[in-house]
């Protein structure tokens, strides 16, 4: 990528050290509570709901969405509606079918769950596989996202972003494990919720909070004019659509970094009204995007200075328009705030991707199957942070490697995969008594090839990355047709199977489900 | 689990019944709202960029709006009848762990 001016001059770099100070005192101070295994992994389980709920929104609400969200309401209106809602309706299906027995089942990741009364090793193998899978795609178009985005705010050249990112992240993750991770994002949550708060009332404030002023102001001026305010062509094809859909909504309860959130706080009616607080944060958020996109549209296209937009193109790209509009609104001070915001929402993110990894990697793989669940804590510890640094550092090549590369599609995968591997052997595992580890086993991987190979075959990757003429799948997301291999495959695996093991998965359902409703308090009670 | 008589057992399971049922109904009526939302932008697209407002705002608004801010409130209430199921657990659980392990007579 070329060197370019940054847009977001002095202010940025000033508010962005004063973030990145205060994110490594933390980080020193966390220190000390992430000595051992629990306080590395869960910050001891000693995270309020409130807190906890904050640092889910800080890690929920990425700088692609915000900026994202943001550009496609200012170029297509009411679409950009579409994704605010499909990353919100998730979480109410977290809380009502997973988070709470998820915190009663688990201990420091969500494969302690699926593989809770199943085959150890080959269970907890596949859910670390999908968990790192999930963790990589997102991780390289957070990392692409972060360096193009620094290019454009700050001027800095591509490469150096990626590397501040990732010793960034590295550092927070490595030296201050949960604890510090969690009050980056909870740090990042509320500039982030502040701001856009700030710019909405300035926004509406300028139509004297009239609706439909607001309203004229936008169509009036937009290219599609009243067009923005019904849906356009971002849903042309019902099945499509239905596709993605599924993805984001039963993606969002397989995310290995969001599922992890739930073991930070002390029990099960912790975990629920975490999931309540994050609930509200993201939906205030994601309304919060629509109003600023229209506002864009009355302000940018209006504006004759030229600093915005030229020849009705938005300078910098339309990734940056919520930056424009926040200069619009507060001049280069609030112009300053949002771009450091930005470039903190990108740490707290590539943070908890990384503590995850670091997880499914120490814990899963190195503990639980390696080692039989019988590693020296000191030593997983140890193999923790090894994987935080190996992570940042494959994190950095991969941006680099992915530079040239169009990388729109890796979150839609990310989801597709956690909506299709982990979704259904969570849901299995807690509420079906006939799950069994063929099921489980067969089931997810083939849900995970099928994700993988129609992704291939599609035309984000066979058309545009590719360049075939015409894609062999013709849907760019997998999800309804993975989901429903993973699904029919692991219940008909499970029920077809005799083995001595399906009989051993069986009989172990009773004393989990007794765990996941009573929890570990009562748990803990009983082992008196 | 050994303190927990048959009795406590049979209501726990009860008590759970009753909250994977709610679970399960709020999750189809969540799901219900999203995906007829989805389905009706594709299929139905002067529907739902119908004007129902005199400022302009569409179905397709409300409908958007509204699941994100019925997603917060119907979560708010579900943790609130969740946690009196919760609170029942709870109770037996902690009645039968206190239950003084009856000695021989006196």
């Amino acid at each position: 990528m070329e060197d370019v001016e940054g847009i977001s001059g002095g202010w940025s770099l000033v508010i962005f050290f004063i973030f990145v100070s205060i994110t490594l005192f933390i980080t020193w101070w966390a220190a000390r509570y992430s000595k051992d295994k629990k306080g590395f992994y869960t910050a001891g389980g000693g995270i309020t709901p409130l807190q906890n709920g904050l640092a889910i929104a800080g890690d929920f609400m990425s700088a692609a969405s915000f900026l994202g969200i943001v550009a496609l309401v200012f170029s297509s209106g009411f679409d950009g509606l579409l994704y605010s809602v499909g990353f919100l309706v998730g979480w109410p299906i977290v809380l009502v079918l997973i988070a709470g027995k998820l915190r009663n089942l688990g201990r420091f990741s969500f494969a302690d769950v699926t593989s809770y009364r199943l085959d150890q090793k080959r269970v907890r193998l596949l859910s670390a596989i999908s968990g790192l899978c999930v963790v990589t795609f997102y991780l390289i178009a957070q990392m692409v996202g972060a360096g193009q985005l620094i290019n454009l705010m700050f001027g800095l050249h591509y490469s150096v972003a990626l590397v501040i990112v990732g010793v960034l992240m590295i550092i927070y993750v490595a030296f201050g494990g949960m604890t510090a991770t969690t009050w980056v994002q909870i740090v990042k949550a509320v500039l982030l919720l502040f701001g856009a708060t700030v710019m909405a009332f300035l926004v509406l404030f300028s139509f004297n909070f009239d609706i439909a002023k607001y309203y004229n102001a936008a169509t009036s001026v937009h290219p599609k004019g009243e067009a923005i305010l019904r849906p356009g062509g971002l849903v042309s094809d019902t099945v499509d659509s239905v596709s993605l859909g599924l993805a984001l909504m039963f993606g969002t309860c397989g995310l290995p970094h969001i599922l992890l959130r739930f073991f930070t706080v002390k029990d099960e009616r912790a975990a629920n009204n975490s999931v309540v607080y994050a609930t509200g944060f993201i939906g205030y958020f994601y309304m919060l995007t629509f109003i600023l996109g229209f506002g864009a549209i009355a302000f940018l296209y209006l504006d004759n200075t030229g600093a915005y937009l030229r020849d009705g193109m938005v300078i910098g790209g339309k990734n940056v328009v919520a930056l424009h509009l926040a200069h619009y609104l507060g001049g280069d001070l609030m112009l300053g705030f949002i771009s450091a915001v930005a470039f903190a929402t990108i740490l707290a993110v590539v943070a908890g991707l990384s503590i995850s990894g670091a997880n499914n990697i120490a814990h899963d793989i190195y503990n639980s199957v390696i080692k039989g669940g019988k590693a020296d804590p000191a030593t997983e510890l140890k193999i923790s942070k090894i994987s935080t640094f190996s992570i940042g550092i494959f994190a950095i090549l991969l941006g680099i490697a992915f530079e040239k590369q169009n990388v729109a599609y890796m979150v839609g995968l990310a989801f597709a995969i956690a909506a299709s591997v982990n979704f259904p052997i969570l849901l299995y595992s807690i509420y079906w008594r006939g799950l069994t580890t063929n099921g489980a086993f067969y089931g997810g991987w083939a849900g995970l090839l099928t994700v993988v190979l129609l992704m291939i075959l599609s035309p984000s990757i066979w058309v545009e990355t590719l360049g075939f003429d015409k894609a062999i799948f013709p849907y760019k997301n997998p999800a309804l047709f993975s989901m429903s291999v993973s699904f029919v495959l692991i219940y008909l695996v499970s029920k077809f199977d005799k083995s001595a093991r399906a009989e051993v998965d069986k009989s172990g359902f009773d004393e989990q489900y007794y765990r996941a409703v009573t929890g570990s308090g009562a748990s803990k009670s009983l082992d008196h | 689990m050994d303190k927990l008589t048959e009795e406590d057992k049979r209501r726990v399971l009860e008590i759970a019944a009753a909250q994977n049922r709610i679970s399960f109904i709020v999750a189809f009526v969540v799901c219900f709202f999203y995906f007829s939302f989805i389905v009706a932008v594709g299929a139905a697209p002067d529907l739902v960029g119908k004007h129902v407002l005199a400022d302009g705002t569409t179905v397709g608004i409300i409908w958007g709006l509204g699941l994100i801010l019925g997603s917060i409130i119907i979560s708010y209430f579900f943790i609130k009848i969740n946690s009196k199921y919760t609170d029942e657990i709870e109770h037996i659980v902690i009645t039968a762990v206190d239950r003084k392990p009856k000695k021989g007579g006196r």
